[in-house]
This record gives structure tokens, C-alpha cells and sequence, in this order.
């Protein structure tokens, strides 16, 4: 919710090391945030706090075992949730970027790719694909694609045509997408 | 010729005896060096101790309402010792407790009951922390501050419960070690 960051944030967690002149602290082993509705889940959570204000929250795990975000962005709005091998928390920005094998649940649609960045302010998501796993930059052909799944409007009384189900692909692997609702696609 | 026999047997007879008496203070000497063990060899009252570094600047400043020595331990026992110190950026750091112990030829003083340590004048609010636990040792050469007990650190926003840590005071980081709950409650 918009007030999340006005309340108390818990973490809790296996070990920490705390840098009180960096301003840094790293949880490790089982971290658990949570945070009004914000919840963060992974094995390893880097807090960035200036003047004790959150100001990025990193959390990382692993192909196996990702990290986990879920928050409700807005009141009467389902949960939104997000896995990726890491997750930025920007708080100050309200803003959460997910990456490797990034997947985004938001209002019942779908994203997946290499890289996702979600502004709640906005209620907007860029997605992105990303080179093959061995990191070298693929041919045209190896791309990762994005995919995003949108889930039709409900019907209203008149006849009102349905919005598309795939994302409307400009060559290049990288969509934004705005929650209002769809128009016809050209 | 029988007094020369008497005379040898009273002396054999005096021998034995002696020999008995000796046996017999020797059993009873553990029971008195056990004793000893608690006895101190000396004592002071109100301690004040200043060390400085090779450039003559104040690096610790070690208070007691009293220290006792035992030369059988070869260890000093301190009442409501205090120990400052400070980091690499200068601010002061006070560590106190209720009892501490110190070997001769160690610098560790290992500190229990009510240990705290705080910053003296924190220059921000944000610096005004305190951390609180039951059993602690200090290294002070190193500045360096270690516990295998839970540890509560409360600053105005923030509150650390954990089991388990080690505090460098001069780069001002800390660890633990394990069961970390963080509570950060905002402004």
C-alpha cells in the first residue's frame, strides 16, 4: 500500500553484518522483510538506509531457490508478486526491478523475461529479454524473448473488443505495458 | 654401654616423630594453598588508568571502582570497570559492566553482568546507540568487542536482537552471529 514505508519493516534472518559508516547492512540465511503489505523473501538481502530512511533494499537468491517480492501496490488491488534470481527495492522511487528469470504477477497478467521493472506510481512494467545463459551476446535467433500474459477485461453490456492476449512484439524484446485499459491494437 | 644404647634409641625414637609431624603438616598445606588461591596479593581502590599511543595522543582511559589480584590465577578482578576508547573517526566509545577480569599477560578484559557499550556525544541522533549484553570480551589493542550471548542494540530507530556478535569499534562493524531480528521503525 502507498503507506507501507511509513511502517515499522522487520527482518529477520540467519547472520548479519552491519557497516554503520557505509550505511550498509547484509542479512544472510533465510531473510525474511516484511513491511505493511511489502514482503520480501531470499537468501541474501543487502539494505542501503540514509539518515535511518530505506533507501534500496537488494535481495538475491538463486536459480533454485529466487528471491521473492510481494506487495499491494494500491488498496482493492490483488497482490502483486515478482521472482527473480535478484530483486531491487526502490523505495524512494517506488519502484521494484526483477532480474534472471524475472517473472511479475500484476493484476492478474503476466510477465516473464530477462529483466522487469515495475513502477507503482506509474502502475507501469517494462520488460526485457537478455543475452543466452552463457552470457554471450546471442545471435539473432537466440534472443530471449519476453512473454506476457494479459487477462481479458471482464465483458461490460456492450460489445467492446476484447483486448489482445500477446504482446505486441517491436523487434527489439522490450515492451511497456500501462494498466490502463486496452485499446485496439493497431 | 647401656647409656649409649639408651641415648640411640631416644634419638631414633625423636627421628621418628619428626618424621611423623612433617608427614603430617604437609597434608594439611593443600588445604591451606587451596586457600591461598583466594587470598589476593594486592589490591587498589579507585583505579585510574591512561594509555597513549606512540605519537602520545590518549588511546584508552580505564576506570575501577576497585581491582583486586590473585597470584595464584595470575588475573586482576575489577569492580564496575570502564573502558573509553575511540574509533577511527575520533568519536569516543564507552564500554562498562558490572565485574571484569583481565589476565597479567593478556590485554583482553573479559567483562560480566550488565555490560553496555555506547558512543559518548553521538554527533547525530542516528549515532546514539546502545548495545546490551550479559558476558563480553574486549580486546582492547584491537578495539575489538566479542560475545557468544544474545545482544540487544537499540538506536532511536532501530532495534537489533541477536545471539552472538563481534563489534569493531574503530571501523564500526558488526556481526552476528546468529537468530538476527531487526525491527526499523520509521520516522
Amino acid at each position: 500500500l502507498p503507506d507501507d514505508w511509513q511502517q515499522e519493516m522487520t527482518i529477520l534472518s540467519e547472520r548479519a553484518e552491519l557497516d554503520r559508516k557505509a550505511g550498509v547492512v547484509i542479512y544472510e540465511g533465510n531473510v525474511v522483510l516484511t513491511q505493511g503489505t511489502l514482503r520480501i523473501e531470499s537468501d541474501r538481502l543487502l539494505i542501503i538506509r540514509t539518515n535511518d530512511t530505506l533507501e534500496e533494499a537488494v535481495a538475491e537468491g538463486s536459480t533454485d531457490n529466487p528471491a521473492r517480492y510481494q506487495q499491494q501496490v494500491n488498496a482493492g488491488k490483488p497482490l502483486t508478486k515478482a521472482h527473480g534470481t535478484r530483486i531491487h527495492y526502490f523505495a524512494q522511487q517506488r519502484e521494484i526491478k526483477v532480474q534472471g528469470n524475472a517473472q511479475l504477477q500484476q493484476d492478474g497478467n503476466q510477465f516473464s523475461g530477462e529483466n522487469i521493472l515495475y513502477d507503482m506510481t506509474k502502475e507501469t512494467v517494462t520488460a526485457s529479454g537478455g543475452t543466452n545463459t552463457t552470457g554471450q551476446p546471442a545471435g539473432d535467433g537466440e534472443k530471449q524473448r519476453i512473454k506476457v500474459v494479459i487477462q481479458p477485461q471482464a465483458p461490460a453490456q456492450e460489445s467492446q473488443p476484447p483486448a489482445t492476449g500477446n504482446a505486441a512484439n517491436n523487434g527489439t524484446d522490450n515492451s511497456t505495458f500501462n494498466d490502463t485499459p486496452a485499446q485496439e491494437q493497431p | 654401654m647401656r647409656k649409649r644404647y639408651l641415648l640411640l634409641l631416644l634419638t631414633l625414637f625423636f627421628g621418628l616423630a619428626l618424621l611423623a609431624v612433617d608427614r603430617y603438616t604437609q597434608e594439611q598445606a593443600p588445604a591451606l594453598s587451596e586457600q591461598q588461591n583466594h587470598e589476593p596479593d594486592y589490591y587498589g581502590e579507585g583505579l585510574y588508568n591512561r594509555q597513549y599511543d606512540n605519537s602520545g595522543k590518549l588511546q584508552q582511559t580505564f576506570v575501577a571502582a576497585r581491582s583486586t589480584h590473585y597470584p595464584q590465577t595470575k588475573s586482576t578482578l575489577f569492580a564496575e570497570p570502564l573502558l573509553m576508547s575511540a574509533d577511527d573517526e575520533g568519536q569516543t566509545w564507552q564500554v562498562n559492566a558490572l565485574e571484569g577480569t583481565m589476565l597479567d599477560d593478556e590485554q583482553s578484559l573479559r567483562l560480566v553482568g550488565q555490560v553496555e557499550i555506547r558512543p559518548l556525544n553521538p554527533t547525530q541522533p542516528s549515532d546514539d546507540i546502545l548495545v546490551e549484553t550479559s558476558t563480553l570480551t574486549y580486546h582492547s589493542r584491537q578495539q575489538l568487542a566479542e560475545t557468544d550471548q544474545p545482544v540487544i542494540i537499540t538506536s532511536p530507530q532501530t532495534r537489533i536482537n541477536a545471539t552472538g556478535m563481534t563489534l569493531d569499534i574503530a571501523r564500526q562493524r558488526m556481526e552476528f552471529k546468529s537468530q538476527v531480528d531487526t525491527r526499523y521503525v520509521p520516522q
